[in-house]
């Protein structure tokens, strides 16, 4: 599957009857998914350290261009400053095809610097992590 | 008003008439938006192996594509308060004082 083919899609609506909005504004994604490990090793593993996945830590990053106009740059930006919490799903193709992939989260943004190269155009770096909501992460697959 | 008509008010609240939304096709049958009940082929038993097959219907919580304008119409008509017309035969017997 082609990087391009991905989307990332921010929620306007309630979390109960989401109203999905595709984020076209974006460049580079990354969403880093990995379990923090606990040590659990014995005297019975021969000899060799043994570890157990804990806690599954989400992290999300993305690049956006600095448009004046969109809606998208100016609701991440208000949720930036704001300290509020945006439902999003960053999907491996469109919602609306049966088969896709994703996770469905409440991020909040951590991270918001501006780019601003002498020979490029204006962007901005989004980091955003879970945060405490009565809605935990969850896997999506359209079915 | 329904909850699920409120919901979606607030969630299209701020966009553009021609922006392209995904919604559940229970949320928008709910509001009178005509969606097809899609079908599917499963396997009756995986474990099995031997290819039974049988079609069900494709969940509901399936998000489907309209034009905030569009939904903003079935919103509007489905959020119309119901006119009751009272028949005289209906109406509550009051006794004379």
């Amino acid at each position: 599957m082609l990087g391009l083919s991905a989307k990332l899609y921010r929620n306007t609506g309630t979390y109960g009857t989401p109203t999905w909005t595709l984020v076209n504004n974006v460049t580079d994604l990354t969403g880093n998914d990995s379990m923090e490990e606990a040590d659990a090793s014995t005297r019975g593993d021969g000899g060799f350290a043994a570890s157990e996945p804990t806690l599954r830590a989400l992290e999300l990053s993305f690049g956006m261009i600095n448009k004046p106009a969109d809606t998208d740059v100016a609701a991440f930006l208000a949720a930036y400053i704001a300290r509020t919490s945006l439902d999003i799903a960053v999907m491996d193709g469109l919602m609306a095809t049966v088969g896709s992939k994703g996770v469905r989260a409440r991020y909040k943004i951590h991270q918001f610097p501006r780019a601003q190269e002498l020979r490029g155009v204006q962007t901005f770096d989004v980091m955003l992590k879970p945060c405490v909501d009565a809605n935990p992460p969850v896997d999506m697959t359209i079915s | 008003m329904l909850p699920v008509v409120r919901d979606l008010y607030v969630g299209i609240e701020k966009l553009k008439p021609t922006q392209e939304i995904f919604v559940e096709a229970r949320h928008l049958r709910a509001v009178g938006v005509s969606v097809s009940q899609e079908k599917k082929w499963v396997e009756k038993d995986p474990t099995t192996g031997e290819g039974d097959f049988e079609m069900v219907d494709v969940p509901d919580t399936r998000p489907i594509a309209i034009e905030v304008g569009q939904l903003r119409a079935a919103l509007d008509v489905a959020s119309k308060p119901v006119e009751v017309t009272e028949s005289k035969a209906a109406a509550p017997v009051v006794d004379a004082p």
